[in-house]
């Protein structure tokens, strides 16, 4: 097959558009370097969203053949597979903003609690960094894209100084963070990158609740209006769409000297060149990448002499519990949209409440769903039918609380992405395995994490719906997949160092979950933006010293 | 950049709308009397299917002073889910055929309720699969209608906000 190869030799390549891959074209473009993104789909539409689309209006438009854009990415087009019998959720987009499109925004700053905990308890490689490294990154990122919060900080939970207000609570948070305050926790305002007043020229939440469906207003950070956009307005940012990039190319100088990469839709294959490489295609995606990237130098993906890379894949375990509080039943239905998601967070506190524990690291809460919804699907755990049901359903809907605990997985080395003898995609390329499973260690976390939560609504009195105890959403349903591609001090033990930089290949960088040392409780997004924005602030740095 | 003053402007009609239009289709009928929906085409099941399906969902979800699951279409509902999962549409076939055979359909409302009632205790069992699995879809349906959703539930939001007030409840006051 005829393959196209660019004459162009570009300065920066940068693969992928979401989180990571937005900061590094916008910090390295806003410095002066040129960079050519390539971007596994193409811009969405804003004004496709179904954002103000009632349940029934949905109904309606789909009984008609109409159909809400499609923001994720059919596992029919890209396949992948897992170990049965743990099947992995796996969610991606393919798309400009990738996930930023339709994400949680929850944004908290991890902390020393985090990122000295390998060192402290020696599971594992340590992290190569401390909060005080990342903590003015995470200052930057904060005023750039707008994070609300409150200024509650704790040890687990630092940085408020630049937020934005917090939103209101709804009833039923503020009987949740009173029953969980008699528990002797904390619970906290949430931090999130919802616009509450306009900032940076971005428009305001106007509190639709609809952010899953994508923002019309793009009131929340999302990479496009955010990053990329700004960074095409210097002139120096190319984007090629639709650019599903299979594998990077080595040179026999040992360092990268390109892409190879398939038209979505035509399946051409093309290549382009470039001087620096920034890898930011997402965890799975970035880890498929570098595996296929095999070289005489690198048969088991390139920059992987440590063979680390594929392994140590951490996602959160994370349930549900819901129940209903005595003092809301019956009462005035309210919109309880806000921002979309919960307006307040448990930190984690297991690491200062005295108590002794049989396992490592710790967990969090949130709290989604709290409030009316557009449905009650909770109705569906209720006993009964006919006009009795009806009433009990009604006089339940503005009462009810929801308790999401997450709680951080440790990186083990059978938990691991890999490509050897799995079927090729579309392109004749091999498709990814996921083997993902949960130790000793989990299982002991989630026992209390479900104490926890019972506990919790207990002391808010309420009516709590049937649960089985143990019972754990999908892996891969947190959608923060990390540590596939570490960072550490040590070459043997680590893929990349402090600054995202591969060990092995000196111009290979790799900015996304993939690069993480350990996984938290956390939500992922605002570190891995505020480590891009290091690692590529060290790139620019580095380029104008003529070091890479 | 569309700022929020002009997104909030553009919008403000249709808001303004929305109630007009309630208030028109609502004077029309009161307590008793419900406005139905306009008639739909069943895609998947036959008439005598639709009917029996019809007679289940309302008793799930009967009319009170707020539309029923039959007022709001959801044997319609179930219908166009069994239309597009061609697995679940052979299952509620089968299971309507069950239904029909214990005498359902041709029972008055105190019959249907006790065959329902005994159903939905047989724990463990086919019956009680069979009713669960339709409760599921009526409630599926129910509540994401526009009579199920604002009319019962009084769900009135997935709009524009000037400024989300949450809680104002001081008694909540935590």
């Amino acid at each position: 097959m005829y393959i196209q190869k660019s004459p162009e030799v570009h300065d920066v390549i940068v693969i992928g558009s979401g989180a990571a891959g937005g900061m590094a074209a916008w910090n390295l473009t806003r410095q002066g370097v040129n960079v050519t993104l390539l971007d596994a789909g193409t811009r969405f539409r804003k004004e496709d969203f179904w954002s103000h689309v009632k349940p029934w209006q949905w109904r309606e438009r789909v009984e008609k053949g109409m159909a809400p854009p499609k923001i994720r990415l059919d596992e029919k087009e890209q396949p992948y597979s897992w170990k049965e019998p743990n099947y992995f959720e796996l969610i991606r987009v393919w798309g400009r903003g990738g996930k930023t499109n339709i994400w949680g925004r929850v944004s908290l700053r991890y902390s020393d609690v985090d990122f000295e905990g390998p060192a402290k308890d020696g599971w594992e490689i340590p992290w190569p960094i401390r909060y005080k490294d990342i903590a003015p990154y995470y200052d930057k990122v904060e005023q750039q894209i707008g994070v609300c919060g409150g200024d509650d900080d704790q040890d687990s939970l630092p940085g408020s100084k630049f937020h934005l207000p917090p939103p209101a609570l709804r009833c039923g948070e503020k009987f949740l963070q009173s029953a969980a305050k008699r528990q002797g926790i904390s619970v906290v305002n949430v931090r999130r990158a919802v616009l509450t007043k306009p900032h940076n020229g971005q428009n305001p939440c106007h509190y639709c609740g609809a952010c899953g469906r994508g923002c019309d207003v793009a009131a929340f950070f999302n990479s496009t209006d955010y990053l990329l956009d700004p960074a095409e307005k210097t002139g120096r940012l190319k984007i090629i769409d639709n650019a599903v990039v299979a594998r990077i190319l080595l040179g026999d100088n040992g360092l990268a000297t390109g892409v190879q990469y398939f038209d979505r839709y035509t399946k051409q294959e093309r290549v382009i060149k470039g001087k620096r490489i920034v890898l930011g295609a997402s965890c799975i995606d970035s880890t498929r990448i570098l595996l296929n990237s095999k070289s005489a130098k690198y048969p088991t993906g390139i920059g992987n002499t440590s063979g680390v890379i594929g392994n140590y894949l951490c996602e959160q375990v994370r349930f549900h519990m819901y129940g209903f509080v005595p003092e809301l039943l019956g009462t005035k239905t309210l919109n309880d949209d806000g921002i979309g998601g919960e307006h307040i967070y448990m930190p984690r506190f297991n690491h200062r409440d005295g108590k002794k524990r049989d396992y490592l690291r710790g967990y969090g809460s949130q709290f989604w769903g709290t409030g009316s919804q557009p449905g009650a699907a909770f109705a569906k755990q209720m006993d009964g039918f006919g006009l009795s049901f009806k009433g009990a359903v009604k006089k339940r809907y503005p009462a009810l609380v929801a308790m999401h605990p997450y709680g951080e997985t440790l990186p083990r080395k059978e938990n691991r992405i890999s490509v050897e003898g799995t079927p090729v995609d579309r392109y004749g390329v091999p498709t990814m395995r996921i083997e993902y499973n949960i130790g000793d260690n989990e299982k002991k976390m989630i026992a209390e994490m479900y104490d926890m939560a019972e506990g919790v609504l207990r002391a808010a009195k309420a009516e709590i719906l049937p649960f089985e105890r143990g019972w754990l959403d999908n892996f891969g349903s947190a959608i923060h997949e990390h540590g596939t591609c570490r960072m550490g001090d040590d070459p043997k033990r680590s893929a990349l160092n402090g600054f995202n930089q591969m060990h092995d290949v000196k111009n290979l960088f790799v900015v996304d979950g993939s690069a993480f040392s350990t996984a938290s409780e956390k939500n992922p997004t605002l570190t891995i933006l505020a480590l891009a924005w290091r690692a590529t602030d060290n790139l620019a740095q580095e380029i104008k010293r003529g070091n890479i | 950049m569309k700022d929020r003053r002009s997104v909030l402007k553009a919008t403000a009609g249709l808001v303004a709308a929305v109630p007009f239009l309630e208030a028109q289709d609502h004077s029309q009928h009161g307590f008793l009397q419900i406005e139905k929906p306009p008639l739909k085409r069943a895609r998947f099941f036959n008439q005598q299917e639709m009917t029996l399906l019809e007679q289940l969902v309302e008793q799930i979800i009967p009319r009170s002073d707020t539309p029923g699951a039959a007022d709001a279409n959801v044997h319609y509902f179930v219908d166009f889910q069994a239309h597009t999962n061609a697995k679940l549409g052979a299952q509620i076939k089968k299971d309507l055929a069950w239904v029909k055979k214990q005498g359902f359909g041709k029972g008055d409302a105190a019959k249907q309720v006790a065959l329902l009632t005994e159903w939905s205790k047989a724990n463990g069992t086919e019956p009680c699969r069979v009713f669960k699995q339709l409760k599921d879809l009526t409630i599926d349906g129910y509540y994401g209608t526009k009579e199920g959703l604002t009319q019962e539930l009084g769900w009135n939001a997935n709009t524009f906000l000037r400024e989300f007030k949450g809680c104002t409840h001081p008694e909540h006051g935590a």
